[in-house]
């Protein structure tokens, strides 16, 4: 046995050399204040801290899923959630690969660097152009007009709140997926288009069946990472766009948490609620392993 | 190598139009954006600011600019982003590496990886984060801004698949020629891996870049904030300020407002990164694969 | 090759960097160091107030502060005229643990000293903090500190609202001070109208709700605008309830006022029976024009915007409605005369509305049970009272700027209690000097202040003034207005006299309830009637928790 362990040890020593930095700090800062979850059980009480304040067993948990409109706020960041990792990733990666097709590389890099900018501008800042923008009044609905169509309350109507959400989220960020996509494809093996090229493949076929098939891997794990945040639907986009009148179907969880006042000192509700995200993002980033493993044979981590 | 059909013709044109189009619109508001930075806040509470400003001032930006607080902050902000990102880049590189082996030549691999997976999902909240900072004497120090999150979990995770997704030959020729892992990383590895690195590197610039909420938290005096923190500072409380009585703000307010200092807050934070970002990008468009491996 | 140069360029940037950022962090750092001051108890000298201690005193205190202070001369927050002045004339050496620069994470920050269980010795909490601090045993009882060493003009502060004191006693002990503010004159909201437009109609006295919709309809059609610009979270549509005998509260910040009903039972406005005729009005208002058709889609600047671009006749707001909207009207409009002035709110039947008043306080000062020198406490609250507000204080002029410019009288944080009685005070004298332009009887700060920008529309027509001046300029400007509500006691106080009571902490978000029913019932989705439905269902939601909680602390019989 000790023999064994040695010789695994052996083996293995320059990879743990390698890993302990990185292991050392991560313990100290992130799992160093992991007892910190117990407050979720806790009538916390900073002045007590956490040896001294009540326990409360699932009192929190309990207040907070009582609430009737609690369940459609979840229905609502799931939905929210799922459709903005879709078309995002749809967004990013049709982009990537029309990008990839410029053969100039300074339009190409011009172009990409346009499109990463929108990540930098602050939700405060992008709602009000966008409610300029999609207003009674806005240049869309001018055009919807024009057309000879209905106005469409983009912001206040309650079915087309949520993809108003939807899209101009992904409209915003799917420039951070674009340079993955993007570096993925430069490390591609010109040999493969090189033979496939031999091979009389145009291009719509050298996308499909060599560009495709590479993405695949990185593709699965942005997906993966994403559904770590799947019940972080976008707190800063939600709260600078949304009213009274559409929380039925824009309310959030991390904006209904937010209403209760946590810079009140409600630390315990909040923990409790960053409890339930973290287990209801295990599961599903654990789903999303098995099958990505089973269908497609592929190891995400 | 390309030969070109019609039909690629059509779809050259087709595609420039369409990505042009695309980049427009993402352009527009940080035009939009640029403009009422510049202009008069009574053209901007007007709502008449659209791809020109009105009414020039630089007002806002002095406002921001004004006192030596703002490049003591911007000097804290380099000071954090080379840091942390030289941080990140190395702790990355050295976690990745390791964990893209295989079960099998790395037995320990998949709890190490477990263990990394858990503190992306799990956190204890701010208060005992809090606590462990004074307790570790990083309060008011540029250490609680950069070792908190030294492995951004994503981002490794990211390089990783990089990493894997290498042909397996490159290791195995170095491994004959006798190199060693370090070696095999250092000088087989990375060169390989400078698109991913650049990209990881760049996510890392801009989180340290933008983040202003922990240095709310962590800095005790104010002179030590980072830029994103010294720039949030001035503006959240602006609509406060009025409230109060007896503020020689009020001067002020006929010159800037609340959307032209957000407006300026915005490009005196983006502009670094505007600077960084191409410098970074040449990196993306260069395939390296082959070239090592016949090289 | 490129990424191992850049690796290698990181290792001895750390390298270097490491070894700078080492000795940047033993560079001295003002604030959070330990003063040399002893934290010893230190006999409090006899007799009068303002007087040194026979020993320098140390204390520690905590602060949030507005990003907006401005020091000259190459001070700082460890050396100006406040901190001397505490040194020399009080023989009090203040230490900050630290400063929250423009006041947005102090609640945060605070919260979380307090659980790393080293308290500063003086500090401002708010009600929920206060309750747990003195739940768990960590505040000092200040009863008799407060009787020996308080000076008798902030223990005259008692007088204005003898309750507010009472919210900071615990079984009789007094565990800290109120902040006070500046008294219930700044409290009333107002229905501004444009002033040009008003007066072209002859400024007609509205009296009754229907004589207003008259006025709103002449000037909706004269000027192409709608009536009344608000915003979606409702904050100001609520502060039309007088007009309906309702007194609503800010629904954005989950914020409600109480009354009492026939029965003596406290309840809140948004279950008045009178609510139900606000609804109808606001209804018919949306189908009228006098609501924008678009305000669901409104937020708080694009209001203000409508405003300003002449879109709007009327808005319901704060008496600092003249900072925020009347610089930019004017520039906008192009006329001197294009701004808004303040007129009391008619009412359905035409009798006298009341001003809505909420309880004043919100923040503590507080003193740590580890504090030594309890009185030192009392003697920076005092003095803070000495240089703001007492008018037998004598400063040079040069004093004066030094203690109050640039935002400077903010800096005492924690110990920066206000007199009361200062807004209604300055008010009068300002007035006053305005009138009769003798200049004589300004002597505090915010007096010479509001003065100077006063004459600076007067004279000018500097836009930098309007606000003040329609603050406090002119009869009929805000606090005239609120003057004439607070004299004759047209004033209706909330009935929950005091902070919230902690049961509401059981409850959750229930106001979503009420803003999401009232929107759709204004848009017309839904009838009146069905607000009996709704108020039901907020009652079930928590509304009944916060009544009957309100009831068993505020419904003294």
């Amino acid at each position: 046995m000790l023999h064994r362990l040695s010789l695994r040890f052996r083996k293995e020593w320059l990879y743990l050399l390698m890993l302990l930095p990185g292991v050392v700090l991560t313990a100290i800062f992130s799992y160093g204040p992991l007892y910190g979850i117990i407050m979720a059980f806790q009538d916390f009480n900073p002045a007590l801290g956490f040896a001294g304040s009540k326990w409360v067993g699932m009192d929190n948990f309990k207040l907070i899923f009582s609430q009737p409109s609690f369940l459609s706020t979840i229905y609502n960041t799931f939905f929210i959630s799922i459709f903005k990792i879709i078309f995002g990733t749809l967004a990013s990666v049709v982009f990537a690969l029309q990008l990839n097709e410029i053969r100039q590389n300074g339009p190409k890099r011009i172009y990409q660097t346009i499109v990463y900018i929108p990540n930098f501008i602050s939700w405060v800042i992008m709602a009000g152009i966008l409610t300029d923008i999609l207003g009674s009044n806005g240049i869309v609905n001018e055009v919807i007009m024009a057309l000879g169509a209905k106005p469409v309350q983009f912001i206040s109507n309650r079915s087309v709140f949520p993809w108003t959400l939807i899209f101009s989220d992904v409209w915003k960020t799917f420039g951070f997926g674009t340079v993955v996509y993007l570096a993925t494809m430069t490390s591609i093996d010109p040999e493969l288009y090189e033979s496939a090229v031999i091979d009389g493949a145009g291009r719509w076929r050298q996308t499909w069946s060599i560009t495709l098939p590479m993405l695949v891997p990185i593709i699965i794990l942005m997906t993966v990472l994403a559904l770590g945040n799947v019940l972080s639907a976008g707190f800063d986009q939600v709260y600078n766009l949304y009213s009274p009148v559409v929380y039925p179907t824009g309310d959030i969880i991390d904006t209904y948490v937010y209403r209760l006042g946590l810079q009140n000192g409600k630390f315990a509700i909040g923990t409790a609620v960053g409890l339930f995200k973290s287990l209801v993002s295990s599961v599903l980033i654990s789903a999303s392993l098995i099958i990505a493993y089973k269908t497609a044979g592929y190891k995400v981590f | 190598m390309h030969f070109r059909t019609r039909g690629q013709k059509i779809f050259n044109v087709v595609n420039y139009i369409l990505v042009t189009l695309v980049c427009l619109s993402c352009l527009l508001p940080i035009i939009n954006t640029l403009a009422i930075s510049f202009s008069a806040p009574s053209y901007v509470a007007a709502g008449q600011v659209y791809f020109w400003p009105l009414g020039f001032t630089t007002q806002s930006y002095e406002f921001a600019i004004s006192n030596g607080k703002f490049f003591r902050a911007f000097g804290i902000a380099i000071e954090r982003c080379v840091l942390g990102v030289s941080i990140n880049l190395l702790m990355m590189i050295t976690t990745a590496y390791p964990l893209s082996k295989s079960k099998d030549k790395f037995p320990s691999r998949n709890f190490f990886m477990g263990f990394y997976v858990f503190t992306m999902l799990f956190g204890g909240g701010l208060v005992p984060w809090y606590i462990l900072m004074r307790n570790l004497g990083l309060l008011n120090s540029i250490w609680a801004l950069v070792l908190p999150l030294s492995v951004p979990v994503s981002s490794m995770a990211i390089l990783m698949n990089f990493m894997r997704s290498l042909p397996q030959e490159i290791e195995e020729a170095a491994a004959i020629d006798g190199a060693g892992n370090f070696r095999i990383l250092w000088s087989i590895m990375l060169p390989v891996l400078t698109p991913s690195l650049a990209t990881v590197g760049l996510f890392s610039f801009v989180y340290h870049w933008n983040d202003w909420f922990q240095g709310a938290l962590f800095m005790n005096n104010p002179n030590r904030y980072p830029l994103q923190t010294y720039l949030q500072t001035l503006l959240t409380n602006f609509r406060d300020l009025l409230r109060q009585s007896g503020s020689d703000y009020y001067s002020l307010l006929q010159r800037m407002n609340e959307q032209t200092g957000r407006a300026s807050q915005l490009f005196l934070g983006l502009v670094p990164i505007l600077v960084v970002y191409p410098f970074v990008q040449k990196y993306f468009t260069t395939g390296l694969v082959m070239g090592s491996v016949k090289g | 090759m490129k990424a191992r140069k850049l690796v290698s360029m990181a290792l001895a940037l750390i390298m270097l960097l490491t070894a700078c950022s080492a000795l940047a962090d033993f560079t001295p750092v003002p604030v959070g160091e330990r003063g040399t001051g002893t934290r010893e108890y230190v006999e409090p000298p006899e007799g009068d107030w303002l007087q040194p201690y026979s020993e320098i005193v140390n204390i520690r205190t905590v602060k949030g502060q507005g990003s907006d202070v401005v020091f000259e001369n190459g001070e700082d927050q460890s050396n100006n005229y406040w901190i001397r002045g505490w040194y020399n004339d009080l023989g009090i050496e203040v230490t900050y643990d630290w400063i929250d620069e423009g006041n947005t994470q102090y609640t945060q920050k605070l919260n979380m000293t307090i659980a790393t269980g080293d308290l500063p010795d003086v500090f401002r909490c708010n009600y929920v903090t206060f309750r747990q601090l003195v739940k768990a045993g960590a505040l000092q009882d200040i009863t008799e500190v407060y009787e020996k060493y308080a000076c008798q003009r902030v223990k005259d502060y008692e007088k204005t609202d003898p309750d507010t004191i009472k919210t900071c006693m615990v079984d009789g002990k007094l565990y800290g001070v109120p902040i006070y503010y500046y008294g219930v004159i700044d409290n009333p909201r107002y229905m501004w109208v444009r002033k040009d437009w008003y007066e072209e109609e002859g400024s007609p006295e509205l009296k009754t709700v229907e004589d207003f919709e008259k006025l709103a309809h002449t000037l909706m059609e004269k000027h192409g605008c709608y009536g009344i610009s608000i915003a979606n979270t409702f904050e100001h549509l609520f502060m039309t309830g007088p007009m309906f005998n309702v007194y609503l509260g800010n629904p954005d910040q989950g914020s409600y006022y109480w009354y009492k009903d026939a029965d003596g039972r406290i309840k809140a406005g948004i279950a008045h029976p009178e609510f139900k005729t606000a609804l109808t009005y606001w209804a018919k208002w949306y189908q009228d024009g006098i609501l924008s058709p678009d305000f669901v889609n409104k937020t708080f600047d694009d209001m203000n915007e409508d405003v300003v671009n002449g879109k709007a006749a009327f808005q319901p707001y704060y008496q600092w409605q003249g900072w925020q909207n009347g610089p930019n009207l004017v520039a906008a409009q192009g006329s001197n005369d294009a701004y808004m002035i303040p007129l009391q709110f008619p009412t359905i039947d035409g009798s006298q509305v009341l001003g809505q008043v909420g309880f004043p306080n919100a923040d503590i000062v507080v003193v740590s049970k580890d504090c030594k020198n309890p009185a030192a406490a009392m003697k920076l609250i005092n003095y803070t009272d000495h240089i703001m507000f007492d008018p037998s204080t004598v400063l040079t002029e040069e004093e004066f700027k030094g203690f109050t410019d640039g935002q400077r009288e903010h800096i005492p944080g924690a110990f920066e209690v206000i007199d009361p009685q200062a807004d209604m005070i300055q008010f009068e004298h300002v007035l006053k000097a305005i009138e009769t332009g003798d200049t004589s009887e300004l002597f505090t700060s915010g007096m010479k202040k509001k003065y100077g920008d006063s004459m600076m529309w007067i004279n000018e027509k500097n836009t930098g003034g309007l606000g003040a001046y329609l603050q406090q300029g002119f009869e009929g400007c805000a606090y005239y207005n609120a003057k004439y509500l607070l004299d004759n006691n047209y004033v209706k106080k909330t009935d929950m006299w005091g902070p919230p009571p902690e049961e509401f902490d059981e409850t959750v978000n229930t106001i979503d309830i009420i803003t999401t029913g009232v929107s759709e019932i204004i848009m017309g989705i839904r009838p009146v009637d069905d607000y009996d439905q709704i108020l039901a269902d907020w009652y079930a939601a928590g509304g009944q928790i916060m009544e009957d909680a309100v009831n068993k602390y505020y419904n003294v019989q």
